[in-house]
């Protein structure tokens, strides 16, 4: 164990700072400079153009920018972090979450890619009006996805906050001082998001994603010799989780599920994968890729990111191994720093930076498409059917750059101004919270058997559900609500995921109020969707508006 | 229209499932269902031994998980695609039935 590991120093690191400075311009220079790329002419006037990225992207440029939009700095800090803390239930179950989540896009985004290219929807509350006639349910849908989008954004901030803090940025000095780095750097991206749209995140995932492809393997090689060994490493991590936690009587974390975890892996995992792609970003990467088979071939490349997250995962336990002490510059332990400090104490400054400015652009790219995505929701399914119906194309990008800038704005208010643990909060009641657009938007590729009012009954009923049982779970270490995403399963009497449980209500709600409706004969809505709309493809006669390629 | 009326999204792939033979539409069916049921099944791979490497079974087969589920997936893309690319040569030969379905 060296001795860095041991003692704590807050002093700025300069040769770190400097190459975090450098790739930061370079990227910010990319960033500005997208607004040519793969340019179909006309300018940017229009939600195709500034939000979709022209809809133009092929599988490569697609398989960047879904990785570089999923795998956020986020999910980089928080899973070795949760690793560290309390092991595998609530880290490692990421792993068959990213590997699940695949065969089940797989089955349903290209028939939603189809729809959505012939009738030109932006959003997935576009489809959700088009298919049930229902300006209410796809509202339900638009505000549920922008909810639980801004907490996310929010948490984008909180990683590079942590990269910042182990720096030796921030924390110390007035409140200015402290959040500048944070300020300007989410400055710089509203400004290219704004005049650059989906392509400028898309351009920066190459970077993004070369750099953490880079960072994880060559720490992945090299640091478990330097611990020990993976034995050492596994060894170190049990050791740590069977000692009992003061606070709740109970083993500290666990390295392996016991019998009674096995339904929380399980329903963590399908839940989350499930819910994923009910993310307005991960469906805007999605409809701006070229044609319907892209997100296909996706899906079997893909995976090679959720390796990268496993083996990500595992630096957690070889923290705990090599002793990393993740102190705050508030002299609080805080696990969210155990990656950049485990950098910070086992390599040289110039890789440290290396790895740290991995992290922070590693938020700016979800960032950027999480703000493209909700201001896209709000333009199309607020704006357009609720305030200003027969908008022109011109006038909704103009109202989706600007919204796109107050979303970043609301972002920065929320991180400088509330405490970080309701970031937190709200970031698990987004996931138990989006899931419940489901049965709208996925059933509804299949079937219009469901009725529109009852959907939007089974959503509002889950939506309670999940809010109050999230609300109920108590932290035993802390006396806190929002404890845990994990509550008890009515019923079967077993623990699992919130969301699931509510998603299962839901759907329940959903059929009785379907079956309810039709009885009754209430008018079910006018479906502007045909059969053949879910099966075509680029070239198709159909298919409106695809854009050229420029001077190709 | 390929899905008939009811709760189930699951019970066709999402491709043109109709005119697909049955016997790929349950390849297809397996290909993407069995990575979904194995890492749901926790109970089979939540133990320790055997190890590799020094890293205990539970670890290492979520793994191999990812590069089975990656191989799955895409043969079975491969066989929608096939099927999809022949729909549209069989479609082209009889413009006529443009919305047969």
């Amino acid at each position: 164990m060296s001795a860095a590991a041991t003692t704590v120093d807050h002093s700025i690191n300069g040769v770190a700072l400097t190459i975090v400075i450098l790739l930061f311009l370079l990227v910010t220079v990319l960033g500005f400079l997208s607004v040519r790329w793969r340019h179909t002419g006309g300018g940017l006037a229009s939600l195709d153009e500034w939000g979709l990225g022209g809809r133009s992207f092929g599988t490569w440029i697609t398989w960047f920018l879904l990785g570089g939009d999923l795998y956020t700095a986020y999910t980089f800090v928080a899973v070795p972090a949760a690793m560290f803390a309390t092991g595998a239930v609530t880290g490692f179950f990421a792993v068959p979450y990213t590997i699940v989540v695949y065969p089940i896009i797989f089955i349903f985004m290209s028939r939603l890619w189809s729809v959505s290219h012939s009738h030109g929807f932006v959003t997935p509350a576009d489809f959700v009006k088009g298919r049930y006639g229902s300006r209410g349910l796809s509202l339900a849908v638009a505000v549920t996805g922008i909810l639980a989008t801004m907490p996310y954004i929010a948490l984008q901030l909180v990683g590079i906050q942590a990269v910042l803090e182990v720096l030796g940025l921030g924390g110390t000095g007035n409140a200015l001082a402290q959040d500048l780095p944070l300020f300007i750097a989410f400055a710089v991206l509203a400004a290219y998001t704004y005049s650059s749209g989906l392509r400028a995140p898309a351009a920066i995932a190459f970077v993004k994603d070369t750099l953490i492809y880079l960072v994880i393997l060559v720490a992945i090689i090299y640091l478990p010799s330097k611990v020990g060994g993976w034995h050492h490493v596994f060894d170190a991590a049990g050791e740590k989780f069977a000692k009992v936690n003061p606070a709740t009587g109970k083993p500290t974390g666990s390295l392996i599920p016991t019998t009674a975890q096995f339904w929380p892996y399980a329903t963590l995992a399908l839940g989350s994968a499930m819910a994923l792609f009910m993310y307005p970003h991960s469906i805007t990467a999605v409809l701006s890729s070229r044609s319907r088979n892209v997100i296909r071939r996706n899906a079997s490349i893909l995976p090679a990111y959720s390796f990268l997250l496993g083996l990500l995962a595992l630096l957690g336990f070889i923290a705990i191994a090599a002793g990393t002490k993740p102190i705050g510059l508030d002299g609080q332990p805080n696990a969210q720093l155990v990656v950049p400090q485990l950098f910070e104490d086992k390599f040289p400054s110039w890789f440290a930076g290396i790895a740290f400015a991995a992290i922070a652009i590693g938020a700016l790219v979800p960032a950027a498409i999480m703000s493209i995505a909700a201001a896209n929701l709000f333009t199309r399914n607020v704006y357009r059917d609720f305030i200003r119906q027969g908008a022109t194309e011109e006038e909704e990008a103009r109202v989706s750059k600007l919204t796109s800038l107050v979303v970043k704005l609301g972002a920065l208010v929320f991180v400088f101004t509330l405490d970080k643990t309701l970031a937190l909060n709200f970031q698990l009641l987004g996931g138990v919270w989006i899931l419940q657009t489901f049965p709208s938007i996925v059933f509804g590729l299949y079937t219009r058997w469901f009725h529109r009012w009852a959907l939007l009954g089974g959503w509002a009923v889950a939506m309670v559900y999940g809010t109050v049982k999230a609300y109920q779970q108590i932290n035993p270490a802390t006396g806190k609500h929002f404890g845990s995403s994990v509550g008890p399963i009515e019923v079967i009497g077993q623990s699992g995921y919130i969301a699931l449980t509510a998603f299962v209500i839901n759907v329940i709600v959903a059929v009785v109020l379907t079956l309810v409706l039709r009885a009754l004969k209430t008018p079910e809505g006018t479906d502007v969707t045909s059969p053949e709309d879910y099966r075509a493809d680029q070239g198709d006669p159909r298919v409106r508006d695809l854009p050229q390629p420029a001077a190709a | 229209m390929d899905s008939s009326p009811g709760p189930r999204p699951g019970a066709t792939t999402g491709t043109s499932a109709a005119r697909m033979p049955t016997p790929q539409l349950v390849l297809v069916a397996a290909l993407i269902g069995v990575p979904i049921l194995a890492l749901m099944w926790v109970s089979s791979y939540a133990k320790h031994d055997p190890e590799l490497w020094g890293m205990p079974f539970f670890y290492w087969y979520q793994f191999v998980w990812v590069f089975v589920t990656a191989i799955l997936t895409s043969i079975a893309y491969r066989i929608v695609a096939t099927h999809e690319r022949r729909r549209r040569r069989l479609r082209a030969a009889r413009p006529d039935d443009w919305r047969d379905q």
